[in-house]
Order: C-alpha cells, then sequence, then structure tokens
C-alpha cells in the first residue's frame, strides 16, 4: 500500500490495532513522517470546513427563497427598486469603462502565449488551452485551464483570460497566487496591480505597482512607473 | 414538506445526513426555521437576521456532530437536538457581543503565546482552505468525495466518469501530491513542513 494510502485510512480508523501501533511509532522516531501525517490532518480538516461553508451558503439561499416565497408583494417592490439600481449602476459602469477603455489598453501588455509541448494527458489539455488563449478564445481557454494542475504558468494564463473576459475576481485570485521567486511574479504582479485598478481599487493597486517597478529591466516596470506618476 | 420530517424516525434522518443527504438538512431548516426565528427574537437580544444565522450555524453543527458519529444513540428528537445546538450557539453570540464591548474598556497589552499559535494554524487552515477551493475541478470533487461524502473509489469513478476505481485512484493521488506541494511551497507552511 502506498505511503499517502496508508496515512489516510490511519486518519479516517481504517486500520488494525497492530498496524496503528507500528504508524504511531514511526510517528514518534521519524519527523519526516510526522510532518506528512500532520499536513494530511491538516488537509482533510480544511476540506471539511470547507464544505460547511458551502453548505451555510446554501441554507442562506434557502433562507432567501422562503422569505421570497412568504413575502411576494414586498419582494415585487424589492426587484423593482433593485431593476432600476441595475440599470443605473450599469450605465454608470458603461460610461465609466468606455471612457476608461483605451487607458486599460494601453498598459495591457501584449502576451502571445508559449510555444506548444506535447506529452502527458495533462500536457494535452495545457496545449488545447494555450491554443483557445492564442486565438484569443478566452472562456474557452479558461474552462481548459481550471481543469489542470494549477502551476504558476497555468495559473499565469488563467489570470489573463479571465481578466480578458472581465471575470476580474478570478484574474485576481490567479495573479495573487503567483508567489515571489516565480518567474511569472513580476508579470503576474504588474497584472494584478492592472486588474485592482480596473476594479477601482487604488489603494490596493499603488503598493503592487510600486513593487514591480524594482524590476527596471522589462517592460512591467516602466509600465508600472507611468501608470503611478501619471494614472493616480 | 414538514409533515414528511415529523414523519421519519430520528435514526433515519441521522442515517441520511450521515449519507451525505444534503436535502434532508434542507428540509429540517425549512420545517423549524419559523419556529426558531420565533423563539430566539422574543426570548434573546437578538435581531431577526442574527436568529437566521444561528439557525444555520445549527444545522451546520447538527451534519458536523451527525459525521463524527455524536449523535448515533440520540435519544431525544432531532428538534430537540437541534434547539440545543441552536441555543448554544445563540449563547455565544450574546457572549460574543459583550466581550466586544467589554474589550474596549479592558485593553490588556499582555502577550499570549497560546493565543499567537491559535492564530496561526488558524491562519494555516485557511491558507490550505483557499488552495484547495483553487485547485480546481475535477480534483476538488475528487477530494470532496472521498474526504468530506466518504465515497469509496468505484462511486467516485462512476461520478467523474473514470473507467474504474483504479483511474480514479490514481488521479486522487496526484491531486493530493500537487495540492500539498503548493501548501509546502506557501511561506506560511514551511516552518511546520
Amino acid at each position: 500500500m502506498r505511503e499517502s494510502d496508508l496515512i489516510d485510512r490511519y486518519l479516517k480508523g481504517e486500520l488494525d490495532g497492530e498496524t496503528i501501533t507500528a504508524i504511531e511509532s514511526k510517528i514518534d522516531s521519524n519527523p519526516s513522517f510526522k510532518a506528512k501525517v500532520e499536513l494530511r490532518r491538516l488537509l482533510i480538516r480544511s476540506i471539511h470546513l470547507a464544505y460547511e461553508d458551502e453548505l451555510k451558503d446554501k441554507l442562506k439561499d434557502l433562507d432567501r427563497k422562503i422569505d421570497r416565497n412568504s413575502n411576494p408583494i414586498k419582494i415585487s417592490y424589492m426587484v423593482a427598486a433593485s431593476l432600476a439600481f441595475v440599470m443605473v449602476t450599469a450605465l454608470g459602469v458603461y460610461l465609466y469603462q468606455a471612457n476608461n477603455k483605451s487607458k486599460f489598453e494601453k498598459y495591457d501588455v501584449y502576451e502571445n502565449g508559449i510555444p506548444n509541448t506535447m506529452g502527458t494527458s495533462n500536457d494535452l489539455t495545457f496545449t488545447v488551452a494555450m491554443n483557445y488563449f492564442k486565438s484569443k478564445e478566452y472562456p474557452e481557454a479558461l474552462k481548459l485551464f481550471q481543469g489542470i494542475i494549477q502551476s504558476d504558468t497555468v495559473l499565469y494564463y488563467s489570470g489573463v483570460s479571465a481578466y480578458r473576459i472581465g471575470n476580474l475576481d478570478r484574474a485576481i485570485h490567479c495573479f495573487q497566487s503567483i508567489e515571489e521567486g516565480s518567474e511569472y511574479f513580476t508579470k503576474a504582479a504588474y497584472r494584478l496591480g492592472l486588474t485592482y485598478w480596473k476594479e477601482n481599487q487604488i489603494d490596493l493597486a499603488i503598493p503592487v505597482l510600486i513593487k514591480v517597478t524594482q524590476d527596471t529591466s522589462s517592460e512591467y516596470g516602466t509600465n508600472a512607473k507611468l501608470i503611478l506618476t501619471k494614472e493616480f | 414538506m414538514k409533515e414528511h420530517i415529523l414523519n421519519l424516525e430520528t435514526s433515519a434522518i441521522i442515517e441520511a445526513i450521515k449519507a451525505g443527504s444534503e436535502k434532508i438538512l434542507f428540509q429540517l431548516y425549512e420545517a423549524y426555521r419559523n419556529e426558531f426565528l420565533q423563539w430566539a427574537v422574543r426570548n434573546h437580544r437578538v435581531t431577526e437576521e442574527e436568529a437566521k444565522d444561528v439557525f444555520q450555524e445549527a444545522l451546520v453543527g447538527l451534519y458536523r456532530n451527525v459525521k463524527a458519529g455524536k449523535v448515533d444513540k440520540l435519544e431525544s428528537s432531532i428538534k430537540t437536538y437541534l434547539f440545543g445546538i441552536a441555543k448554544n450557539v445563540i449563547l455565544n453570540v450574546l457572549k460574543r457581543k459583550d466581550i466586544e464591548t467589554k474589550a474596549y474598556e479592558n485593553i490588556s497589552i499582555e502577550h499570549d503565546n497560546g493565543i499567537n499559535e491559535k492564530h496561526e494554524m488558524d491562519g494555516l487552515t485557511n491558507l490550505i482552505k483557499r488552495l484547495y477551493l483553487a485547485i480546481g475541478s475535477p480534483c476538488k470533487e475528487i477530494l470532496e468525495m472521498y474526504y468530506e461524502r466518504e465515497y469509496d473509489m468505484e462511486s467516485i469513478a462512476l461520478k467523474v466518469g473514470y473507467k474504474n476505481a483504479n483511474v480514479a485512484k490514481k488521479k486522487k493521488y496526484e491531486c493530493l501530491k500537487a495540492l500539498e506541494e503548493r501548501i509546502k511551497m506557501s511561506p506560511l507552511a514551511k516552518e511546520y513542513f
């Protein structure tokens, strides 16, 4: 049995007494094994917590549905008011975006993707996703990128795809997940700053873009400096 | 719908929750929600919105306790047990309100290492939760089915559309490995693993 499966069965309480004693003695004597068990324990706990959050969200939805069904008149006023609000907001957002469109496009550094490679099925999905990206079919690209293991490359191109289709929350999440030291860090940080700016979260955009300006050798550093000095 | 729940034996309700039925939790919520809201608002210093939040939390607590095997031999009705959890949650809410009020009056500058350690572990759990949610499909679904819903590999293969249990098992292993690698790369987790 693989060590990983053994840890699972130990934590799920599926092993017999003798095996449990052997595992516990290994935990006491082998710090590296102990760390693996602890990591798995925390991971399982996090999965439980994530599911409980989802369950609570579903109960909240159900609650809203119950309220809607019991207060149809009140709700119809609320729907009318909400619709009016949405329309006014949408008009405002449209005018704001039209005004800013060229500005954001000017700073959106061209990204032509990376050459295709062939190999495992994961690579194959990546290749197809990258082809969609290159032909600017961003929704399809994003959908496929999401289904494969999230390397920095995948996170970066998922982020760019999400940004291009206006899924700014997803773009922020992808760019934020790329850590310092990665070859994608500078351009991901630049695009994170750009995305915050597009969301009008200038206070978040500024520190991120300041960090990018430290990279004086790339156009990302230059552009970040331009945004900070000319646009904010 | 209310009658439907009331007609079920407590043990049947518990078994259904244990098997992963969300529908039964939703039916419980619908059946007892109004009665709880009226009771909570009338007898405690909570608003209707707070009472709703409490009752949702209580349902999640019921689910958690059933999964942990804590209610296998329940002697009271499920409604009594659910209201019992809700009452505890409401008391905690009230206690928290009092603590928040008093916190500004009694500010302590003493450091408590125990609190710091707990805070760090909470941070680590949150980080792992975020990385798990970001891992995408089908990894998230496979891990949820295995660890939360406790499906066997045959059922997971069937749900995801794999040829057999071995393919599902291999995929689960790859997903775990990728996720654990990402966790280990994070600066917060480095000192622990």
